[in-house]
């Protein structure tokens, strides 16, 4: 299927929105027009590659699970809903009173037009300010001032981290592709077991770590 | 001497440490929306400025007459971007005599001031970087709010403007398939990572960039501190997760550190992917302290040299990807084996 913001490229990314009492709406989207539109997405979809990367070659494509990205589809960082993506949503004939940039145009590309936009679309950076950034006030240096000491004497000591397992010492360089795919979807499964074990989901961790058994090729408990 | 033959903190995982800072002017158009004109006259107003600057003198480098492979061979050296390397009227950069310092002009905004250091030192490169930017806004009106700080073309950079980030060498983490969960965790806690050197798609050398994405609501001071401290925790975690696995897995690892030594020792034709994830090997062997036939000196060399564009670059002709290949191979060996000679 074609993008349909741009109605060439292959689509690949797909985002639902589901709206209490409304049916669930969809947009499918090429990597490209996902980046334009702000819409982050951890992993290879967004080409910066670093479960594709890390990981070696075809294991990249076992990961970019549209499922996975959902989630974060709707957090876009200008937080456009499926009418602001498609440049139909009202208010996007509003333009900057100095440079003429639209709204429309600013949501398509992300990028705005000159220093003034910044007031013209407050209305709509602000929320977007609110949860993407610390806030919406400016607390740094100012033009031309020098700014305060950034000497970090008083910066905490070497710290350990929280955490740290050790037991694992397979390379996956040292094992074979399919073997590669299984440790990755056991490493992945593992965490999933972590956090169902932490949210007291009982029933999901059992689920888990049978899973995790049987990729292992451990026997279940109970069974002989 | 280039900036990233110097001795470095933590240089057994930190590569380098960069800061940018993103400044524009007042009452102008933010470039992507400026024709040649426009632009022209950007450059005009800051060239001047820039030229004029103390503390370290700034080349000029018009990005529009440079040959391809000179424009490869700069963003190689992470000295100018991909965007500017179109080489648009008015894009230009100011470089510094080692190279540490560079300054775009026209790329995103009208001004990325940029300053590199080896090893992990956030503090010393934030000063310097502030230090020019504090001339630049001195000498010419920057588009500043109140409320949003230094105004940027991305709505995202305004605030600081500042964007610190590190090289770290996470071959470990890499191997033992750590890297989607911390990727994960530190995009959680406000941080990007990429894979720096190879394809998009696979990244070589197991060297990635981390940075900050916050710079609203929060000071040039928090946001190092922060990152600092963050980074320190990756550090901690590769260091440690290297000294455990080497303790168990001595021989599996020696292996494979000189067999990669073999390689690139002998090898007539290396990829500039093979190469990165062999020189990997060998960094590891040198942070583990058993490898001492190379030092890190060496290693940082070839790490900044060994691209396709340095390659060309030193050979002063075009050639074929297959003699990049061999040249680069030829030149690997030069390196590793003038230490030996030297003995």
């Amino acid at each position: 299927m074609k993008c349909q913001r741009c109605k060439e490229r292959e689509a690949n990314v797909k985002i639902m929105k589901q709206t209490s009492g409304k049916a669930p709406q969809m947009l499918m989207l090429c990597d490209e027009c996902a980046r334009a539109l702000g819409i982050s997405m951890p992993g290879s979809l967004m080409g910066s590659g670093i479960f594709g990367g890390a990981l070696g070659g075809g294991l990249g494509n076992t990961m970019s699970n549209p499922l996975d990205i959902l989630a974060s589809a709707f957090e876009a960082p200008f937080g456009l809903g499926l009418e602001d993506a498609m440049g139909t949503g009202a208010g996007m004939t509003k333009t900057c009173p100095s440079c003429g940039l639209s709204l429309a145009e600013f949501t398509k590309s992300g990028f705005l037009g000159c220093p003034d936009c910044y007031e013209a679309f407050a209305e709509r950076i602000d929320p977007v300010f609110m949860r993407t950034q610390m806030g919406m006030k400016h607390v740094g240096r100012l033009p031309g001032k020098d700014g305060e000491n950034v000497a970090f004497s008083e910066m905490p000591d070497k710290t350990e981290l929280h955490e740290v397992e050790t037991d694992s010492d397979v390379l996956l360089e040292d094992l074979p592709e399919e073997e590669k795919d299984k440790k990755m979807q056991i490493l992945k499964k593992e965490k999933l077991l972590k956090k169902a074990v932490e949210e007291e989901d009982y029933l999901e961790a059992a689920k888990l770590r049978d899973e995790i058994r049987a990729l292992k090729g451990e026997k279940k408990e109970g069974e002989a | 001497m280039s900036w990233y033959l110097e001795a470095g903190n933590d240089s057994d995982i930190v590569l380098s440490s960069r800061i940018r800072l993103a400044r524009n002017l007042k009452g102008m158009q933010f470039p992507h929306k400026m024709e040649d004109e426009e632009r022209k006259k950007v450059l005009g107003f800051v060239s001047d400025v820039l030229l004029k600057y103390e503390k370290n003198s700034l080349m000029r480098m018009d990005i529009a007459p440079l040959p391809e492979t000179d424009r490869r061979s700069l963003i190689e050296k992470h000295l100018i971007s991909e965007d500017l390397a179109q080489g648009k009227e008015g894009q230009s950069a100011f470089i510094s005599q080692d190279e540490n310092v560079s300054v775009m002009v026209n790329e995103e905004d009208h001004l990325r001031i940029q300053v590199m250091a080896p090893g992990f030192a956030l503090e010393n490169t934030y000063k310097q970087a502030e230090d020019l930017a504090v001339h630049i806004e001195k000498a010419l009106p920057v588009a500043f709010s109140e409320k949003y700080g230094f105004l940027t073309a991305y709505p995202s950079n305004t605030g600081t403007g500042l964007r610190a980030s590190v090289m770290v060498h996470l071959p470990i983490i890499t191997s033992l398939g750590r890297m989607p969960a911390l990727s994960e965790s530190l995009s959680k806690a406000g941080y990007t990572v990429r894979g720096v050197y190879g394809e998009k798609s696979q990244p070589a050398g197991n060297i990635y960039q981390i940075s900050n994405t916050i710079t609203l609501g929060i000071s040039e001071k928090q946001t190092l501190m922060n990152f600092a401290k963050m980074i320190n925790e990756v550090i901690a975690l590769e260091r440690k997760l290297r000294s455990d696995f080497y303790e168990k897995n001595k021989d599996r690892l020696e292996d494979r550190v000189y067999r990669s030594l073999g390689e690139l020792e002998f090898a007539r034709l290396l990829s500039a992917g093979e190469a990165m994830n062999r020189l990997s090997d060998l960094r590891l062997g040198v942070a583990c302290k058993f490898l001492k036939e190379v030092n890190e000196r060496q290693l940082m060399l070839l790490l900044n040299t060994i691209g396709d564009a340095s390659v060309q670059k030193r050979c002063g002709e075009e050639l074929l990807p297959k003699d990049i290949d061999m040249k680069r191979a030829d030149f690997v060996r030069e390196v590793l084996l003038e230490k030996k000679e030297k003995k």
